[in-house]
């Protein structure tokens, strides 16, 4: 079993968390304006670094949103910022 | 014809359902009045005199507490309707009552922490502040209730005779006297 840091609850089993994908993989804004390039962007189009990752997560128990920073290679889980505290990497939830 | 009814036993006749170990004992608690609060919550709990909330594995006494569920939510036990009314409130917070959403169980006696051992992965020396976690594999509220040797356990209406079934058949609660 791993533990992750929900910022709320604190260390918790990695079960009772959902993967959330990238962080800072935001929505295009402007509608029709967004082409399908755009859009199949930010759909599909991964970093998918190896080592030191920032990710969305989601504690289900309490449905905490937050951003994970995490080792892609060992797996560690470094540290977790909660978004309502302006976590997110710039300051935002996305 | 295909004949489903066989396939599930009936829910546990709730009012009598007992569960009898060696060293822990389960039961239904029925009547409860249970409310959800979501939003400013320090301002809910000084408007209703109920101190702090309580925590996984906090100990909550009397019929009149709140537990904290996540960062900005309560499950409130024992606020009838006629002090607080269902629906947002100017205060910053809202309210809605959750009596028929959720079963309670009660186990108690010196071999709860084992119940615990066997149900969460929660460190019992180290809790945290929510007490919405996952016992038996299902999302949960879970604290002590009056004292150290009493489990209180808030499980979904529709999911409480699962986790009925899987506490019976726990080593910890067999051999006694079965409550379905
Ligand atoms: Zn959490």
């Amino acid at each position: 079993m791993q533990l992750f840091p929900c910022p709320f609850c604190g260390p918790r089993s990695e079960s009772e968390f959902h993967f959330g994908g990238e962080a800072g993989n935001r929505r295009p804004e402007g509608f029709r304006a967004v082409t399908d390039g755009e859009w199949a962007a930010y759909l599909h189009e991964r970093d998918n670094r190896r080592g030191p990752a920032s990710e969305i997560w989601m504690h289900m128990t309490c449905g905490e949103v937050f951003r994970m920073e995490r080792d892609t290679v060992h797996h560690g889980a470094v540290r977790s910022f909660a978004l309502i505290e302006g976590g997110g990497d710039d300051g935002l939830a996305h | 014809m295909l004949d489903n009814s066989a396939r599930w036993r009936p829910e546990p006749d709730w009012e009598n359902a007992r569960l009898e170990g060696r060293t822990v004992a389960v039961r239904a608690v029925t009547g409860l009045a249970q409310r959800l609060v979501s939003g400013d919550l320090d301002r809910f709990l000084a408007r209703h005199g109920l101190g702090c909330d309580v925590g996984a594995l906090g100990l909550a006494s009397g019929g009149r507490y709140a537990v904290r569920v996540a960062r900005d939510r309560l499950l409130v036990v024992g606020l009838p309707a006629s002090e607080c009314a269902d629906g947002w409130h100017a205060d910053g917070y809202a309210v809605t009552t959750m009596g028929s959403a959720l079963r309670v169980l009660d186990a108690r006696g010196e071999g709860v922490r084992d119940l615990l051992a066997r149900a969460t992965t929660v460190d019992p020396d180290d809790p945290g502040p929510c007490a919405a976690l996952r016992f038996f594999g299902l999302t949960c509220t879970v604290y002590f209730h009056g004292d150290a040797q009493t489990l209180r356990i808030h499980v979904e209406r529709g999911l409480a005779a699962s986790l009925w079934e899987w506490l019976e058949c726990q080593p910890l609660l067999s051999g006694g006297a079965g409550g379905g």
